[in-house]
């Protein structure tokens, strides 16, 4: 498996050969753009830093951690993930922040962190996609767009811990 | 969001204020500093994705692979016009790829396009669900940590899940 992405980064580049796709302009054009995306997500970022340093700091925290528990054991979901799977539909920059400090507390290769990559990895900012997709609509109606996500997301939250607690 | 964060900021600082004041600012500075210390890792991982996924887009990868999954497409969204289906396809597609920036703009487009109801919230439902084959900046991330487990795989499959899950709930729940 540690083949797989450096294969498909040589294969991109082996298709810029063959398909004569100017090489040097798609670098500098591409990391123009992860400048300006990392740029711009730095605001976002810091506010949920300092909300994650606080919320650890005043207890608040682990105070919702151990008011979900009863119900996340049963799941098998790990206490430790609620404000990931609270936070990921709602935005991605706050998210990866999460995951971040996710992995600076428990170690990359933890079965918390193998989780919640997994989660990451696997759902969507689904508050921000649906809304962007009804913005042009005159119906605004979203029906059972998000009540449908949100239960898939959710059982793939479930599936995403039993798989890791196979693979750690 | 906006509320959301502004519960946090007022529970936690009362919480902090009772307990230890004087830690309160540094608390603060450490959510900088951690950004900080994000960032190299964040910028790496798109300069590393974002020039691949703009050689996929300039050598049209993403047309190639819209024609392959068009017939899905019909099945997915029923009787709707032929250049509704071409937009889906490209929507699909690009999704694939993880070429989320190109998605959008022809998800906006077949939605314009589409009659039915239905299969507005089936593509809603679809582009909810994060159909992407490779996690590209989780899987950097964890690069940059010198992590030992593969994670795209089962991402892969939860992702699969997730989406029949929700392509079946939308075919039965949703009414026309």
């Amino acid at each position: 498996m540690s083949y797989l992405v450096p294969v498909i980064l040589l294969s991109s580049f082996v298709l810029a050969l063959v398909k004569r796709v100017s090489f040097y302009d798609s670098l500098t054009e591409g990391i123009k753009d992860a400048l300006l995306l990392t740029l711009k997500l730095c605001p976002n970022l810091v506010a949920v830093f300092m909300a994650i340093s606080l919320m650890q700091a005043s207890g608040l925290s682990s105070m919702l951690a151990n008011l979900v528990s009863p119900i996340f054991l049963y799941l098998g979901i790990p206490k430790e993930l609620l404000e990931l799977i609270i936070l990921r539909p709602l935005s991605g920059s706050g998210s990866l922040a999460l995951l971040e400090s996710i992995y600076a507390t428990y170690g990359v290769d933890s079965y918390l962190s193998v989780s919640a990559s997994i989660i990451m990895g696997s759902t969507e900012t689904i508050f921000y996609v649906v809304g962007v997709y009804f913005q042009g609509e005159r119906d605004k109606k979203t029906g059972l767009a998000i009540p449908i996500t949100l239960f898939a997301s959710f059982i793939g939250v479930i599936v995403a811990c039993a798989i890791a607690r196979i693979i750690v | 969001m906006n509320l959301a964060l502004l519960f946090i900021y007022i529970v936690c600082s009362v919480m902090i204020i009772i307990k230890a004041p004087d830690t309160l600012i540094p608390t603060l500075l450490q959510g900088s500093e951690n950004t900080i210390k994000f960032l190299p890792v964040l910028f790496g991982s798109y300069c590393v994705f974002i020039p691949l996924i703009k050689i996929l887009e300039k050598s049209k990868l993403d047309k190639s692979l819209a024609k392959l999954i068009s017939p899905l497409n019909k099945a997915l969204f029923p009787k709707e016009k032929k250049s509704a289906y071409a937009h889906l396809s490209l929507n699909l597609s690009t999704n694939l790829l993880g070429i989320g920036g190109a998605s959008t703009p022809s998800g906006l487009k077949a939605m314009e396009e589409m009659t039915s109801k239905k299969n507005k919230i089936m593509l809603v439902v679809i582009n909810s669900l994060s159909i992407q084959i490779i996690p590209t900046t989780v899987v950097a991330m964890r690069a940059a940590k010198g992590s030992a487990v593969d994670i795209i795989l089962p991402s892969l499959l939860v992702t699969a899940l997730t989406t029949v899950i929700g392509v079946v709930l939308v075919r039965v729940l949703v009414k026309e």
